[in-house]
């Protein structure tokens, strides 16, 4: 626009120049003036109107583009508060289609109890128990989890959550001894780390000696 | 195009948010949520093979390694 301008800016003053050779080749020194005055005002009434055209498109193209935004705004807005009422639906969805494999497992621990209430401590109870444990442990797997395997590695704070340590000098240091409550993965994240208690050498007075020198 | 994080340093528990389409959302650790919900615990520790854990790793071998953590940091600060 700026060029635009200059180049107008240029024609112009060519313009004048030319004008200004023309009225040089009159005789009359007054009229050589008053002819290049209006020259000049009628190139800065030329220029304005050309700037003012100039401006006017702008604020045109300025209201057309920010129109445009509002509405780019309102459909960004709608798209976002649909994405999320999709994701509560889905959701939902999967914690329905949870709970139906929840509610099989449930059923049956309901007629164990039911059975236990009514005297029977026989061993197809337990055998009956051990195969809800077994339906229940599938489900786990088929959801992805995985159980963390603890005991007797060595300690990783990442997996594992220590709750306490014994003094055992057979064990390595920092070795897990026992599993208070067992860890899972869920699709290889750490769903729940496993509480686990550690080994710990005996710390002797050559052990302290040898800590105070490093 | 660079982003601004707030942070809220706590005493037991620490979050750190950004404007994500206008609206603050919390980062979320590695570990997902902890005790503390979305933030994670002020917990830094130095293990005996000089490996730096920060949260919930850190919060999880304070009893194995009571000398390389450090808890509750923000109440040290502007001390030596």
């Amino acid at each position: 626009m700026v060029e635009k301008v200059n180049d107008g800016k240029e024609e112009n003053s060519e313009e004048t120049d030319s004008g200004v050779l023309d009225n040089d080749m009159d005789d009359n020194g007054n009229e050589k003036e008053e002819n290049s005055e209006e020259t000049d005002s009628g190139v800065l009434r030329r220029e304005i109107e050309f700037l003012n055209g100039e401006l006017e498109k702008e604020r045109e193209l300025s209201e057309k583009n920010l129109s445009k935004l509002r509405y780019l705004m309102a459909d960004f807005d709608n798209y976002r508060k649909q994405m999320q009422k999709q994701v509560e639906s889905k959701i939902e969805e999967n914690r329905g289609q949870l709970f139906i494999k929840i509610l099989k497992i449930y059923d049956d621990c309901v007629l164990a109890l039911e059975t236990l209430k009514n005297g029977q401590y026989d061993s197809t109870v337990v055998g009956g128990i051990q195969g809800i444990m077994t339906n229940f442990e599938g489900f786990m797997k088929d959801e992805g989890m995985v159980e963390i395997e603890s005991m007797n590695t060595p300690f990783d704070p990442n997996v594992h959550d220590a709750i306490g340590f014994v003094t055992n000098d057979l064990a390595v240091d920092n070795t897990i001894v026992e599993v208070v409550r067992k860890g899972y993965l869920l699709n290889n994240k750490v769903l729940r780390p496993s509480s686990v208690i550690l080994s710990k050498r005996t710390v002797t007075n050559k052990d302290i000696n040898e800590r105070d020198k490093e | 195009m660079s982003k601004i994080i707030g942070i809220d340093l706590g005493t037991s528990n620490s979050a750190a948010s950004v404007m994500i389409g206008g609206k603050p959302t919390i980062i979320q650790a590695a570990e997902g949520t902890s005790v503390g919900g979305k933030a994670f615990p002020s917990y830094v520790a130095f293990t005996k093979d000089d490996q730096l854990l920060v949260g919930e790793p850190a919060r999880r071998q304070m009893v194995t390694n009571p000398e390389g953590k450090d808890i509750a940091a923000k109440r040290k600060m502007g001390t030596e």
